[in-house]
């Protein structure tokens, strides 16, 4: 079995307070969104504070994340090599959809400069690069509505703003809901939850593949 | 000195003794006005008669049939601060209150404003031709005719219009926000914010004078109507909407323009994107003047997580929201399937 360090502290802490942003954003965005009189979650204003507090951390975790990427070898991994990327990305898929259940190994291995299988890459960086950098825009532009114009084209600016930031979220919780199941097809059921822990990964050998959770 | 200077003198220290006492004795208007706390020029020489009795706070009696207090004070500072201080009082009360004693038959007179604002060219465009006709429709008259006329609502002697504009049918209803704060677009001055909550304040209290005393409504409907807050029960954040929303953005006919065809309980608004969400701009807007309010409340930097901006419905969507729960219902019946294939495999493979 070999023992790789591929997330260091400060990705695990980011990962995890985002990822408990993310829950708390969603969260209260749904009971803004869902408002009713009848037994909510939370209160309407307790869900507005939450929502609010939640949402500023989660954009300052953002610049974080940018610049620990600018600044630390993690941004290696989000540099998609493009070289063989359709194969390897149908290759990842058919695992997906086939291989795994007949445990198959994985077909792509994680290493010190590529942790990310071909779909895990695409995925994060259209989440994170793309979605999430919408998300943060939004929100903030929903904080500082004096910073945009009151109309456009004709109609009010606020609704689009807050219908996409809506719409991005629900992808987010999309997302949400995959990458907590796809985290569970690992070598066992737990092992990449393990991993997002204590920053290890441990490689089975080519004598060992074939595992039986999968 | 001859003895007929001393007499002069004597005789013009008499006369003038004589009319400062008589001067004394008659009051002049000045200290009157002094006396009574009227300090405006504006109603000096015009209603001073008046009110040298009708400012006194305690100025009324009870009735001999009804046996309910007339209060015939009218206060002087909301009459100066009325759209109607520029009359005098005998301009309208023309029954005889020249006199004094008043006749008794000046106390039967029955006054109607539209007598006055048909008949004045100057006051047609103001629409009360269109606001008697709304107000027959509404429900107060339609239900009970009898008891409803104009001062029913509204108090001549404090009466003021809360928009000003030359044209009231310029103001869409139910777009309140709007009526003030893109004033600039049709041509009226700009109004700051505190004054619009001041006119919801105004302009709601004509309503809860009578809806929210519970003894006043059973005076003119013997059945019980419902208490206001229970009525409302069903409506969230219930105080901010009546301090922010006026009654009769919810409470008037799709075909009103003159704020006058009040409809019943059952008839009113109760969708709240029918305001909230329904024009992109007032929301916008609104949304703005809430952060905005905000800011001026907690400072920039608390503002960013205290502030309550948002809106209840802006983003829902019928259609988007189905899809959503569709989506999602389908990803997680694909994933379960996917985590079940898993499981059984991998046990069948252990076998």
């Amino acid at each position: 079995m070999k023992k790789m360090y591929l997330y260091p502290l400060w990705v695990r802490l980011w990962h995890w307070s985002n990822a408990l942003m993310c829950v708390i954003l969603i969260l209260s965005g749904m009971n803004l969104h869902f408002a009713s009189k009848e037994a909510p979650l939370v209160s309407f204003d307790t869900s507005i504070l939450i929502h609010n507090v939640a949402g500023v951390t989660m954009a300052l975790l953002y610049v974080v994340f940018i610049i620990g990427n600018l600044v630390t070898h993690n941004g290696v991994h989000y540099k998609v090599r493009f070289q063989g990327l359709i194969k390897r990305f149908i290759a990842q898929a058919i695992y997906y959809g086939y291989g795994i259940f007949k445990g198959e190994p994985h077909p792509s291995t994680p290493t010190e400069d590529c942790k990310f299988n071909a779909l895990q890459q695409v995925t994060y960086v259209s989440i994170m690069y793309g979605l999430v950098s919408l998300l943060v825009l939004s929100g903030v532009l929903l904080l500082f509505p004096d910073s945009i114009p009151d109309k456009l084209m004709g109609m009010g600016t606020i609704l689009p703003i807050a219908l996409g930031h809506s719409i991005l979220s629900f992808f987010l919780a999309l997302f949400l809901v995959g990458h907590l199941y796809l985290a569970t097809t690992g070598e066992t059921v737990l092992s990449n939850y393990k991993t997002m822990v204590t920053g290890i990964h441990y490689e089975p050998d080519s004598h060992e593949l074939g595992g039986t959770s999968k | 000195m001859s003895s007929y200077a001393y007499r002069s003198v004597f005789a013009i220290v008499l006369l003038a003794f004589g009319f400062i006492g008589y001067v004394h004795g008659q009051e002049d208007p000045g200290s009157v006005i002094e006396r009574i706390g009227i300090k405006s020029q504006e109603i000096q020489g015009k209603h001073v008669d008046c009110m040298r009795c009708h400012s006194m706070e305690t100025l009324g009696y009870r009735d001999p049939v009804t046996g309910g207090f007339i209060d015939l004070h009218v206060p002087e500072k909301d009459f100066l601060d009325s759209n109607h201080k520029a009359l005098k009082c005998v301009e309208c009360h023309t029954a005889g209150f020249d006199d004094y004693p008043h006749p008794e038959k000046a106390k039967q007179e029955a006054l109607y404003c539209v007598d006055c604002h048909e008949s004045n060219p100057a006051l047609i465009p103001k629409h009360f031709a269109e606001i008697e006709r709304e107000f027959k429709q509404s429900v107060h008259y339609q239900r009970l005719p009898e008891h409803f006329s104009c001062f029913s609502c509204h108090n001549a002697h404090f009466f003021k219009v809360s928009i000003k504009s030359t044209d009231m049918s310029r103001f869409p209803k139910r777009e309140l926000c709007i009526n003030c704060h893109t004033t600039n677009d049709i041509g009226v001055s700009m109004e700051p914010v505190r004054q619009v909550l001041e006119m919801v304040e105004y302009d709601n209290q004509i309503c809860l004078n009578c809806h929210a005393v519970t003894t006043r409504l059973k005076e003119l409907k013997e059945t019980d109507i419902p208490n206001i807050e229970t009525s409302h029960k069903w409506l969230p954040n219930v105080e901010m909407h009546w301090a922010k929303v006026r009654c009769v953005d919810c409470h008037l006919s799709k075909d009103d323009n003159f704020l006058h065809d009040i409809l019943t309980a059952d008839q009113a608004v109760k969708h709240c994107e029918e305001c909230h969400s329904a024009n992109s701009i007032l929301l916008t807007k609104l949304y703005k003047y809430t952060i905005q309010e905000n800011r001026q409340k907690y400072g920039f930097i608390n503002s960013v997580t205290l502030n309550d901006a948002y809106i209840i419905g802006m983003t829902r969507n019928i259609i988007l929201d189905r899809l959503s729960f569709a989506i999602l219902g389908g990803m997680l019946l694909v994933l379960a399937a996917h985590g079940f294939g898993r499981w059984y495999f991998a046990r069948r493979r252990r076998k």
